[in-house]
């Protein structure tokens, strides 16, 4: 995906352990050191860390960046994206296949206890905090939940740019959402036609037009991490944490990988899977062949 | 009491942000702190419990706003206060200062006010960089030296048509706007400037000029083929002596050179004779000439200087006090001599500098001491194993042989330390030569480093009965870091002898040799 951005872009914020660079398609594309920051618009370069901590080599926000095909460079810097670390952020069908909605229940009590506060984590019926975003969108969840499927994609764009974090919580829950959306519907050809209708369906072209249009209101990074979700892509850490609850067995093994989830940021990792939990609870209803 | 503080397109991460929110909270009399973006549904979300709409004005998604309620107009001052400081204190490195780029075009962007760029990598990389500084409009020094002389030859016709300066390759001394870089000693300021081929010829004079009293304007390297070999054509020394003759605050100009090739002596000469400006010419090696016009020539590094500063202060000035007389030569001879055993006769010459070791190779011979050396232009001459010493030998310990792989001995004393032990060792050896260059770029230490390695030679003579004359110089000034008289202090309790110029260096060992002889 990061080749698709074809341009020329500028850095917009340098980390300890991420470099942000923004392009004109109002998308981010990062460079990352480690593996667990990976999305699909990310390359993983930990070498160039190395120099930025040593001083070898300096980046200043500003500096323009030249995305090809098949190279990133940005003065002095040059990635060759054709053996570069990349990341697809594509579901595993064999981990959807795997994902059982018997576990919701325990995924839930894990959650709840282990999830950090100050985003959306009350969504799930978890801890009260009095937080004004969170309170908003249990209004926008209540929402969702008694209205007609026509209106689904409407009511979800209202979470786009809620809440604290670089990525607001709400986007971080859309992704997630979508992901259990993904997840579920890889499993659907697997179960009986009735079942099937009770399914939530994939959005189709429309209703992910409509979240898309609601993304200029959040922050590039939330935009990028929208983007990326419509496109049926996500991030590592979040692929993982699916892959290991569809693994886990009992609450212990539950608990190692949402614990090993949130603690990505500060709340991004609680509000995905909260997002991910959200959609289970409404919607799935998936049983293992 | 609510207030809001928004910073305009900032980029934060997540756990930053909360850190800064928990910096409000921590303030007595806060009751909610959120460091969120500024997208619409926080805008709006913020609104709704209370914040002021103007305080939103143009607010955008990518906005950082920090939102304080508290109980009072103190607290919230407070807590504002402790965000803005929790932010600002964010840098994404530290410290400017610690910056090294490793490259040429991130030294350029980090430092574009630069106008000269040194340059030091293997020979086989070094043109590449070369152009791209001159083709940055930058002037450069080229330190390395295995450049293959074609590319030399373009470098330096890209620099003049320019208007630049290719110092090099192979140039390791230069003084530029009162700069040393690489070897180089600290001279004062003054009206002399120079022009050299010649890296250790160029700091001995200058430190001679510094010594007498005088200062440098300049002193430009050109690399030690650029007068040597025809096809390089002298094209940095012409550019170099032209740089000068438009300089105003230079009003003599020195010329030094190593042997230069035969068919550019003349066209020095003549270049120098355009200047319109007094001029000194120390081509070592070359028979010496009487004045022409305004143009002196000098035979020996010290006479070089003594001439330019002669020409700079005015035909009163006198340097007497920096020689020391014929007569006190000979003095020292004979009270060296004296404690010699019959079978001492040879001289050794254990050079870091080149230039230096040039000068003493010719100076001896002129005196009728035939030398041997790694560094003969008399094939007849010519060491056949620089490791092993001659007869009367000087070897130039900075050649290829022996830094292939080490460090040049002005960095790096031991190999010369290594070399004293085998000569001090050979019964036949009466007189040690040596240099010591201090300045930029060299040892901390150089008498230092040696003087165990003189105290074992010393108690080695007391039992061999046998007592061999330790004759050097010290290339440097008072301005050194190396602090040159605790330098001279630590080889003359060594029982050395230590004496002005490298040139006057010779002339007592020329005079042991010619007694023994």
């Amino acid at each position: 995906m990061v080749c698709d951005l074809m341009a020329e872009g500028r850095i917009v914020s340098i980390f300890d352990k991420a470099v942000n660079i923004l392009m004109p398609q109002g998308l981010l594309v990062s460079l990352v050191e480690r593996r667990n920051q990976m999305t699909a618009m990310s390359v993983r370069c930990p070498a160039v860390f190395e120099s930025l901590s040593s001083r070898r080599l300096r980046l200043r926000v500003g500096d323009t960046a030249y995305v090809k095909p098949d190279r990133l460079t940005i003065e002095g810097l040059r990635i060759d994206l054709v053996t570069a670390r990349r990341f697809q952020g594509m579901v595993d069908p064999d981990m959807a296949f795997r994902f059982d909605s018997a576990k919701i229940s325990v995924f839930d009590r894990v959650l709840s206890t282990l999830g950090r506060r100050d985003g959306l984590l009350e969504l799930i019926g978890g801890r009260l905090s009095g937080n004004s975003f969170a309170q908003k969108g249990l209004a926008i969840r209540n929402r969702i939940l008694g209205l007609p499927r026509s209106l689904m994609a409407e009511t979800l764009a209202e979470f786009v740019g809620l809440g604290v974090g670089f990525t607001p919580s709400g986007d971080d829950l859309i992704c997630g959402f979508l992901l259990g959306q993904k997840i579920c519907s890889m499993s659907a050809c697997r179960l009986k036609p009735h079942h099937r209708e009770s399914l939530f369906s994939m959005l189709d072209e429309a209703e992910r037009e409509i979240i898309w249009g609601s993304a200029d209101r959040t922050s590039d990074g939330g935009r990028t991490l929208i983007w990326m979700a419509l496109h049926d892509r996500f991030p590592r850490f979040l692929l993982d944490a699916a892959a290991g609850l569809a693994r886990a067995e009992g609450t212990a093994a539950m608990a190692r990988v949402v614990g090993a989830a949130v603690s990505r940021g500060h709340t991004s990792g609680t509000d995905a899977l909260v997002g991910l939990l959200l959609y289970l609870q409404m919607f799935g209803q998936i049983s293992r062949q | 009491m609510k207030k809001l503080i928004i910073r305009r397109e900032s980029y934060y991460d997540s756990v930053f942000l909360m850190l800064a929110s928990r910096a409000a909270k921590q303030i007595s009399g806060v009751i909610e702190a959120a460091a969120v973006m500024g997208t619409e549904t926080n805008v709006d979300l913020l609104q709704d419990i209370g914040f002021d709409e103007t305080e939103f004005e143009d607010v955008r998604p990518n906005d950082l706003m920090v939102a304080v309620e508290a109980e009072s107009e103190e607290a919230i001052t407070e807590a504002l206060e402790a965000v803005n400081e929790f932010l600002n204190k964010k840098t994404d490195f530290k410290g400017e200062e610690a910056y090294r780029p490793v490259s040429l075009s991130n030294a350029i962007r980090f430092a574009p006010q630069s106008n000269l760029v040194l340059i030091s990598v293997p020979g086989a990389y070094a043109a590449r960089e070369a152009r791209m500084a001159l083709n940055n409009d930058l002037h450069v020094m080229l330190f390395s030296d295995n450049v293959p002389i074609e590319d030399e030859i373009e470098l330096k016709k890209t620099a003049l048509d320019r208007g630049l300066l290719m110092m090099g390759p192979d140039c390791g001394t230069a003084i530029i706007n009162g700069k040393p870089l690489c070897f180089a000693n600290r001279v004062r300021q003054g009206d002399i400037g120079l022009v050299a081929a010649s890296g250790s010829g160029l700091q001995e004079v200058t430190s001679c000029i510094h010594r007498m009293g005088a200062g440098i304007s300049q002193a430009i390297g050109t690399g030690g083929r650029d007068l040597k070999d025809p096809r390089v054509g002298g094209l940095m020394m012409k550019m170099g002596i032209q740089a000068l003759s438009h300089d105003r605050p230079t009003r003599v100009i020195v010329v030094i050179s190593k042997p230069p090739a035969q068919a550019l002596v003349e066209d020095a000469i003549s270049w120098l004779k355009k200047t319109g400006k007094p001029c000194v010419i120390c081509f070592l090696g070359q028979r010496k000439r009487p004045p022409e016009e305004d143009l002196w020539f000098a035979e020996s590094l010290e006479e070089t200087a003594r001439l330019a500063v002669r020409l700079s202060r005015g035909e009163g000035f006198s340097h007497d006090a920096f020689a020391v007389s014929p007569g006190e030569i000979e003095e020292i001879a004979a009270g060296e001599i004296k404690r010699m055993d019959r079978s001492q006769r040879y001289l050794r010459g254990l050079y870091a500098g080149g230039t230096l070791a040039d000068e003493a190779i010719f100076g001896l011979e002129s005196e009728g001491i035939e030398i041997y050396s790694n560094v003969q232009s008399n094939q007849d001459f010519l060491l056949q194993d620089p490791r092993v010493s001659r007869k009367h030998t000087i070897i130039d310990l900075g050649d290829d042989t022996f830094t292939l792989g080490r460090p040049h001995p002005m960095i790096d004393p031991s190999i010369r330390e290594e070399r004293l032990r085998a000569e001090v060792a050979d019964p036949e050896v009466a007189v040690v030569l040596m240099d010591f260059v201090l300045g930029d770029g060299a040892h901390e230490n150089p008498a230092g480093e040696i003087v165990d390695c003189l105290v074992k030679a010393r108690q080695f003579q007391e039992k061999t009965g046998r007592h061999i004359s330790i004759v050097a110089s010290i290339t440097g000034t008072d301005e050194d870091f190396q602090d040159m008289d605790e330098q001279k202090k630590i080889l003359e309790s060594q029982d050395c002898i230590v004496m002005p110029s490298n040139y006057q260096a010779g002339l007592v060992a020329a005079a042991i040799i010619r007694r023994i002889c």
